[in-house]
């Protein structure tokens, strides 16, 4: 379960205070396909850096699994982002260094999975990059990138992942196929999903919609 | 483009990079500070020996010897000083071992026997504040304030000089010929040349330096007189100079010092070169998409490259001004650390030609060093905008002409500052193998890491840092191991010179020497020593030539080691010491050889690479002696032992005029009774306590090293600066990684161990690089060099090895802190607002 409770997040450039979200409060069930929908500048993005606890609100609370986590140091979020939460975004953030394989690798080996490799080899198959494994990322195309990061999300078979605009960098066809690999993998691993997006086409597809406008959530556009 | 939006965009250029333009402007600052403080200091001793050129010598005209003067120089000499206007005063200086009347107190001393009419040039002062000659009649000494310290003595006192007893009459404050003290074995003591007779010092085969000060008219030209007396001169042994051409030892000294300084001077700007580019490098790729922009907007190339050169140049100025300030202060700093070896006079004084040089070799370097990221400009293109495009590595023409005036720049800057061809071309050769040794050593091991599997975590992630796009790390590597290679190696050399001659004085090694006992002195020496003893006898000679070659004295008197043209001792016997073998030879001589056949010392042999069968022509005080060479011998250990680099038959010296000294092992204790014993009965005879002037020499070692060890720094300097400009130019990547590290669920300690192992790496592999070679050098210019023993010193070589790669290690982390600690969602932020 993942709960908001009247968060407010404002910030300040140049002196000048700009109100990202006010009083947002939300819930998302386990294992369900929940969209965060938004105008571009609506807060969306922010919305869920809150929730995966890559940024803290100014006010309100963040409970994950009933814990709060709203004031946890960096330090005490790095355990629950290795094997609580997944993430895939928009731009992919693979790291340059690693191959594919490394990448996927990456966090169960941070969490001293002994299977690590052998768990991330089959993911890529998986996904039908088995033969790029040993693949640097910028010898990867978009899609691929993409869905190597999927891998990377999955790896720890995390409870929920949270994904900002997985397919706003690919073509329509490649952003159909990372979606319903993300959904497969959601159905089949009772994953919670948490998408932003701008996408009408992929909130439809959503267990739960929130729609954000101007940093607050519009109620009559929930499901 | 108005100029005012150009100068506005060259301040904010500057602003906006701070961290960049920092590290650049410290480059610059670095690259002339050394050679401010080197030329400026070279210059205030230089001005201060010539400013006083005639008051350093006393006269117009000296000619030396370590010989009485030959007929024909005499005679010479006679016939100027027949005229009324030239003036001549005769100067004999040796050591002695002087004596209280009742023989409770000796000490060795420096004796200076002097002619009316010295000094002719500048002031002997006395405490007195008398005139130095109404103080000097016969009978009577003037003496240092040492002397009356050491023997307990008072004005007025008595002390016996060699056979004659000699009234203390006032005491030495400054001598014009003479402004270094801290090399001398004894105290001053003056003598009035009428008491020379008595004295009964001055005898065939004494170790006298005889020096004739003339004083000339001023119609008559010093050259010319010297030009005279030249023709006359046997080269052999005497000497003629001017008081302008006269090298003073002083110079010699800080010749050689200043020499070995701005070696490293030269490093330090090498290496700041190398960071002037790297950093401005690093600052054009990090503005790439600005510059993209400018040109998108229409701006043409000369306008990005009129804005960065306004960047370089602004920096250059700043810098090489503030480089310069920093240098001067440096300069006073030197000047305070060696303050009793140079001049009283030279003081510090800024030398407005030195700085004038330094502006102008900053100000080159600079514009050389930051001329190819300047010319690389052209390659960015505002399609970067779009697409992250790989920067292509082509280089235009006016890159490699870049290349090519750096590298002159650097060749004539060597030649300029070190003043001699052949050893600049060393030092060129010697930096070029020691640069490519590291760059070989680096690039395999660079494979190496990239091959291995490893599969620690943290480890992994460390060496692929290493290996991040524009990380500069085989530069870093190779600079970082050159510079720690010289800083080891200057103090492995110092602690083995330090072990061999200060610290591991062996317990049996001799440590007084006895010179100048005459042939019939040595029943009697015996029977005072009264212990088993082995007397040397020397003949002092030179080597005139090898196989009918002659000895070039100018060409000799540039080597920085031993030199073939100075006097050497020569000795005579048939056997090998203790410590001897034979390298090339089984005997001493050939039996069948004949008389005229010597034994040399390797260490000789490989200054003049003299072979067996080999003919040397030597000069004994005129009388020339030419043998061949018979065997050749080396020494088994280095000790305090004597050692002479040629052996004669007997039948070869025995008549010649000679001297013959031993050597003791003696109780400190003894030491002073002993002493006393030999020069009351044997008064010529000069006792050289070794121990003592060793802990000298070590002092004056120690300040050299110092001062070495000081300039070394800014190389380290320059070193450590590459790695800063490093994490800088890759920030971008630096921080991308920590915050896909901790996005992944690393912890920050993860983080830190990763770029804590990364910089382990570089420090570790640069440091344990930079040790092996200076291992490998200190080894060779230990045993080939000063012919010492070489010690590897584990212990010590570890704790250097721990303190390069902690001053790496913290460098790294503290330059990389602010990219530890930045959150992820200011990357992300950031990231999306692209």
């Amino acid at each position: 379960m993942i709960e908001a409770i009247e968060l407010n997040k404002t910030y300040t450039i140049d002196d000048r205070r700009i109100q990202v979200l006010q009083d947002v409060s939300l819930n998302i069930q386990p294992g369900t396909f929940a969209v965060i929908q938004g105008s571009s500048g609506s807060g969306k993005s922010t919305l869920l850096s809150l929730l995966s606890g890559l940024d803290r609100p100014d006010s309100g609370t963040v409970r994950i699994q009933d814990q709060d986590i709203t004031d946890l140091s960096e330090d005490d979020l790095a355990p629950l982002r290795n094997r609580t939460f997944g993430f895939v975004f928009q731009s992919f953030y693979l790291v340059p260094s690693l191959s594919a394989l490394e990448n996927v690798m990456f966090p169960a080996e941070l969490s001293r999975s002994p299977h690590a490799a052998a768990d991330a080899e089959k993911l890529l198959e998986r996904v039908g990059l088995s033969h790029r494994r040993r693949n640097m990322p910028h010898q990867l195309s978009g899609g691929e990138q993409q869905r190597v990061a999927i891998c990377r999300a999955l790896i720890n078979q995390p409870a929920i992942i949270f994904a900002d605009e997985p397919t706003g960098n690919l073509d329509s066809q490649s952003g159909q196929a990372i979606l319903a690999l993300m959904l497969e993998f959601q159905r089949e691993f009772h994953t919670t999903l948490l998408m932003v997006t701008h996408n009408p086409d992929i909130a439809r597809r959503a267990d739960t919609r929130f729609q954000l406008t101007d940093g607050r959530l519009d109620p009559s556009r929930d499901l | 483009m108005p100029g005012g939006m150009l100068s506005k965009m060259i301040i904010r250029e500057l602003r906006q990079n701070r961290q960049q333009t920092t590290v650049l402007f410290l480059c610059i600052v670095l690259s002339v500070v050394g050679l401010t403080a080197l030329g400026g200091f070279q210059a205030n001793v230089h001005q201060a020996m010539l400013r006083d050129a005639r008051e350093l010598h006393a006269a117009d005209v000296i000619v030396r010897s370590s010989f009485p003067f030959l007929p024909a120089m005499e005679s010479k000499l006679a016939g100027l000083t027949s005229r009324a206007d030239v003036a001549m005063a005769r100067v004999w200086e040796f050591y002695t071992v002087v004596r209280t009347p009742d023989a409770s107190a000796s000490l060795l001393s420096a004796v200076k026997v002097v002619e009316p009419g010295y000094p002719y040039y500048g002031r002997v002062v006395l405490a007195s504040g008398e005139p130095f000659h109404e103080m000097l009649a016969p009978g009577d000494i003037v003496v240092e304030q040492t002397l009356l310290d050491r023997l307990g003595l008072a004005i007025g006192s008595r002390l016996f000089l060699g056979d004659a007893e000699m009234t203390i009459r006032d005491v030495v404050i400054s001598e014009p010929d003479r402004p270094v003290t801290v090399f001398t074995l004894g105290p001053r003591i003056f003598v009035s040349a009428r008491d020379r007779q008595r004295l009964g010092l001055i005898t065939q085969g004494s170790r006298v330096r005889y020096m004739a000060l003339l004083r000339l008219p001023a119609s008559l030209s010093p050259e010319a007189v010297q030009e005279e007396l030249w023709s006359a001169a046997d080269p052999t042994q005497e000497r003629v100079d001017t008081f302008r051409s006269a090298d003073s030892r002083l110079k010699r000294f800080f010749d050689n010092l200043l020499f070995f300084l701005k070696l490293v001077g030269i490093f330090t700007l090498l290496l700041a070169g190398i960071g002037i580019q790297s950093v401005l490098t690093a600052l054009m790729r990090a503005r790439v998409k600005t510059m993209a922009t400018m040109k998108a907007l229409g701006a043409p190339n000369r306008f990005v490259m009129r804005l960065y050169l306004g960047v370089v140049l602004l920096l250059g100025i700043f810098g090489t001004a503030c480089g310069i300030a920093a240098g001067l202060g440096l300069q006073q700093g030197l000047t305070f650390l060696l303050a009793d070896l140079i001049p009283a006079d030279a003081t510090f004084e800024v030398a407005w030609g030195a700085v004038g040089q330094s502006l102008v070799v900053g100000l080159l370097a600079v514009v050389l060093f930051a001329a190819r990221p300047l010319l690389n400009l052209k390659h960015f293109k505002p399609s970067a905008l779009f697409r992250h495009e790989k920067q292509k590595n082509r280089w235009l023409p006016g890159e490699w002409l870049t290349v090519l005036l750096t590298t002159l720049f650097f060749v004539a800057l060597v030649l300029w500052q070190l003043e001699d061809l052949r050893i600049g071309a060393y030092f060129i050769g010697g930096l070029l193998v020691l640069v490519g040794v590291a760059f070989l050593g680096t690039w395999l091991f660079l494979k190496a890491l990239q091959r291995l599997a490893v599969r620690h975590l943290a480890l992994r992630q460390a060496i692929r840092g290493l290996f991040r796009p524009r990380n500069a790390t085989l530069a870093i590597l190779v600079t970082l191991t050159a510079s720690l290679t010289i800083i080891y190696a200057i103090f492995l050399i110092e602690k083995n010179l330090d072990a061999t001659f200060v610290q591991a004085y062996p317990q049996d090694a001799p440590n007084v020497f006895f010179l100048d006992i005459q042939r019939d002195q040595t029943d009697a020496f015996a029977q005072l020593v009264d212990r088993p003893l082995e007397f040397y006898p020397i003949v002092r000679a030179k080597l005139m030539a090898i196989n009918g070659q002659a000895i070039d004295p100018g060409r000799e008197r540039q080597r920085k080691s031993d030199n073939l043209a100075r006097p050497f001792n020569l000795t005579y016997r048939h056997h090998l010491l203790d410590d001897e073998k034979f390298v090339e030879g089984n005997t001493l001589f050939n039996p069948n050889g004949g008389t005229f056949q010597v034994s040399v010392l390797d260490r000789v042999a490989d200054i003049g690479n003299i072979r067996m069968g080999d003919r040397l022509q030597f000069k004994i005080q005129g009388v020339p002696l030419e043998a061949t060479v018979s065997s050749i011998r080396t020494r088994t250990r280095e000790s305090m032992q004597p050692f002479f680099y040629f052996v004669f038959p007997d039948a070869a010296l025995q008549k010649a005029p000679q001297a013959i000294f031993t050597a003791l092992r003696v109780d400190p204790s003894e030491m002073a009774a002993l002493q006393n014993r030999i020069v009351q009965a044997l008064p010529n005879v000069t006792v050289l306590d070794v121990s003592q002037s060793i802990r000298q020499i070590a002092g004056a070692l120690d300040r050299f090293s110092q001062a070495m060890r000081f300039f070394t720094l800014f190389s380290m300097a320059a070193g450590i600066l590459l790695v800063v400009s490093s994490i800088i130019a890759t920030r971008a990547a630096r921080i991308r990684e920590a915050v896909y590290y901790k996005i992944l669920g690393a912890p920050g300690r993860f983080v830190l161990y990763v770029f804590s192992l990364e910089n382990l790496l570089l420090g570790g592999a640069s440091a344990a690089g930079g040790l092996l070679l200076a291992h490998l050098i200190s080894w060779v210019v230990c045993v080939r060099y000063f012919d010492i023993a070489y010690q590897p010193y584990p212990a010590a070589s570890l704790a250097g090895l721990m303190v390069g790669i902690l001053a790496v290690v913290l460098v790294g982390l503290s330059a990389s802190r602010s990219i530890m600690r930045r959150k992820p969602i200011q990357f992300l932020r950031a990231h999306a607002a692209e």
